[in-house]
C-alpha cells in the first residue's frame, strides 16, 4: 500500500494471473506477504492465528482474482481482504494466553502484591518491558478492544501506517478511524494507569 | 470541552498526524495549559511504552511456513498450485474419508482401509532413493499418516476418520521420464524431511542434465524461496544455477539476495550472478540495482564488498 514495488505493476500481474498465469499470481503474494503477514502478527499477537489469517487472505484473493475488477487498485482491495479476516478470526485458542489484568489486580490489590508486574510499579518503564510483564499487560489490554478498535490500534502504533491509509485499508473516513484510536487509546491506557503510573 | 479537542490533539501531535495549524494552536495552548502539558507528558509516555511493546515482525521461518501452508491448502482446494505447476497434491496424498462402524471398530478399520482402498491409491513418493531404469512397482505395505477424527455420528456411532494413504514404490525410469521428474518435484516441494528433500535436489542435480523441464524447475524455485532449511534452499540455488538462466531463474536468485536471512545465501545468490553477467549468460538493469541495493544496505560487511567488487567488474566489462 505504501509502495508500488519495481518490476510488473500490480494490474499486469493480476491481468496475468486471472488468464491462469499462476507465477503470476505467485509473483503478487510474494509481492505483498509479508506486509499481510505482519499485520496479521501485530493483531492476532501469536504466530499460529497469524498464520491463519495469511492463508484464509490469500485463499479469498485466489478465489475472488478472477472477479477482481479494477475497482480499486490491487493492494486496496486487498488489504480490506486482510482488515475483513483479521475483523472475523476468532482466535483457535478462546480466552487467551494471558490473565486477565483485572483478575490480577482484584486478586492483588495491595501494592505489595506477589505479582510481578505490581512490584515493578516503580521501576521505569523501559525496565518493565524488559520483562515482558508490560508487554503482556498492554497485549491483555488491547484484548479488551473491539476488534475495529484493535485493528486500528495496532495498525497505527504496531505497524506503523499513517491514518488515512488506515481508512483506505478499512474502507472508512480518517474521522472513523480517528474515532477508534481515541476510543481504543483511552481504553489501553485506563487500563495500563493501574500498572504503571 | 475545549480541553477533549486538545487531548485528542495531543495524541495526533505525538502520532505526527497533526496538521501544522493545528499544531500551532496547540502549543500556543500547551504554553499556557498546565493541565494539558500534564496529559502530553503522559500520552508521550504512553505511545513510548506501547511502543516498546511492538512484536517483532515476523519470521524468515514463519514467513516460510505460512507460504508452504499457502500452498498446501490450494492444492488441497483443487486450486492450480501455487508456486508450483500441475495439479498435483490431491492426486499425490489422497485424503481418503471413510466411515467405519463402530468405535471399537478403529483397527479392523485401517485394516479394511488397507484391503478396500489399498489399490486405489493413483501414487506415491518413495522415501528411498529413486532407481533409473524402465517401470514402477509398489513395494511393502502402505503407512497411514495425519490420522484424525472427521466426524462421529452418536445415532449410530458411526465415525469418520481422514487420513494420508502412504505406500512405498519403485519407480524405474529415465530422468527424463515425466513421472521421474513429477516424484522428483514432489519429494522438494512437499516432504517433510529436509533430508529427503536435499536428496531429491542431489538427484537432480547430478543427473538431471538440461533441459530439466518446468515442474523440476518450478519446485526448485519454491525451494530456493520457500523451503525452512537454509542448506536445501543453498543446494537447490546450486542446481538451478547450472540450468539455463531464463526470468524465473534470475527473479528466483534476486529474490534470495534481496530476502534471504541467511548470509552463505545471499553470498552465493550474488557469486551467481555475477558469474553468470560476466559470462553473458544474464543481464538486466535489476541485477545491478539489487546488488546496489546490496551495497548500500546489507549488514554483512562480506557481501557489501562483493556488491561492490560485483558493480566494478560489470561496470568495467560495459566499458
Amino acid at each position: 500500500m505504501k509502495e508500488q514495488p519495481a518490476g510488473a505493476s500490480d494490474r499486469e500481474l493480476v491481468s496475468r494471473a486471472q488468464r491462469g498465469e499462476e507465477s503470476a499470481f505467485e509473483e503478487l503474494v510474494y509481492r505483498y506477504d509479508r506486509k499481510v503477514l505482519s499485520i496479521a502478527c501485530s493483531f492476532a499477537r501469536d504466530p499460529e492465528d497469524a498464520k491463519d489469517i495469511y492463508q484464509d487472505v490469500f485463499l479469498r484473493v485466489h478465489r475472488a482474482l478472477p472477479r477482481f475488477e479494477f475497482g480499486s487498485e490491487f493492494s486496496t482491495w486487498l488489504y480490506r481482504i486482510v482488515m475483513n479476516v483479521c475483523l472475523s478470526y476468532k482466535r483457535r485458542a478462546a480466552g487467551g494466553a494471558y490473565t486477565s489484568l483485572d483478575t490480577v489486580l482484584e486478586q492483588n490489590p495491595q501494592e505489595s502484591s506477589a505479582d510481578p508486574a505490581l512490584r515493578s510499579r516503580t521501576a521505569s518503564p523501559d525496565r518493565i518491558a524488559e520483562d515482558g510483564e508490560i508487554r503482556r499487560h498492554i497485549e491483555d489490554a488491547i484484548g479488551t478492544l473491539s476488534p475495529k478498535e484493535k485493528l486500528v490500534f495496532t495498525l497505527k502504533h504496531f505497524e506503523g501506517y499513517k491514518l488515512r491509509e488506515i481508512a483506505a485499508m478499512m474502507d472508512c473516513t480518517e474521522g472513523t478511524v480517528k474515532k477508534y484510536l481515541f476510543t481504543a487509546v483511552a481504553k489501553v491506557r485506563r487500563k495500563l494507569k493501574r500498572v504503571y503510573l | 470541552m475545549i480541553h477533549d479537542t486538545y487531548k485528542e490533539w495531543i495524541l495526533l501531535s505525538i502520532l505526527d498526524e497533526l496538521g501544522d495549524e493545528e499544531r500551532r494552536n496547540l502549543e500556543a495552548h500547551l504554553a499556557e495549559c498546565a493541565g494539558c502539558r500534564a496529559e502530553f507528558e503522559e500520552a508521550k509516555s504512553f505511545i513510548a511504552l506501547v511502543g516498546g511493546a511492538a512484536a517483532a515482525g515476523p519470521s524468515e521461518e514463519t514467513l516460510r511456513e505460512a507460504r508452504r501452508s499457502l500452498r498446501e491448502a490450494l492444492s488441497a482446494t483443487g486450486a492450480r498450485r501455487f508456486g508450483a505447476g500441475s495439479r498435483v497434491g490431491a492426486g499425490w496424498f489422497p485424503p481418503m474419508r471413510v466411515a467405519f462402524a463402530g468405535v471399537a471398530a478403529i483397527a479392523i478399520g485401517f485394516l479394511a482401509g488397507y484391503l478396500v482402498f489399498g489399490r486405489m491409491e493413483k501414487g506415491v513418493v518413495s522415501p528411498r532413493p529413486v532407481d533409473i531404469a524402465q517401470s514402477d512397482r509398489e513395494l511393502g505395505a502402505p503407512a497411514y499418516r495425519n490420522v484424525r477424527l472427521a466426524n462421529v455420528d452418536p445415532r449410530t456411532n458411526e465415525i469418520e476418520l481422514e487420513y494420508d494413504m502412504i505406500r512405498p514404490a519403485r519407480l524405474k525410469a529415465g530422468i527424463d521420464d515425466e513421472r521421474v521428474r513429477s516424484v522428483l518435484a514432489q519429494a522438494v516441494m512437499n516432504d517433510d524431511n529436509p533430508g529427503t528433500r536435499l536428496r531429491a535436489i542431489n538427484t537432480i542435480g547430478t543427473y538431471g542434465g538440461a533441459p530439466q523441464g518446468a515442474e523440476i524447475e518450478r519446485a526448485l524455485i519454491q525451494a530456493v524461496k520457500t523451503d525452512p532449511n537454509a542448506g536445501v534452499r543453498k543446494q537447490a540455488l546450486y542446481v538451478l544455477y547450472r540450468m539455463p538462466f531464463d526470468d524465473d531463474i534470475k527473479r528466483a536468485c534476486l529474490d534470495v539476495l534481496a530476502n534471504d536471512e541467511n548470509e552463505g545465501l545471499r553470498i552465493a545468490a550474488i557469486n551467481m550472478l555475477a558469474v553468470a553477467m560476466l559470462e553473458g549468460r544474464l543481464q538486466g538493469k535489476e541485477i545491478v540495482d539489487a546488488v546496489g541495493a546490496r551495497l548500500q544496505g546489507d549488514r554483512n560487511d562480506y557481501i557489501r564488498i562483493q556488491s561492490e567488487t560485483f558493480l566494478q567488474e560489470v561496470n568495467g566489462n560495459a566499458q
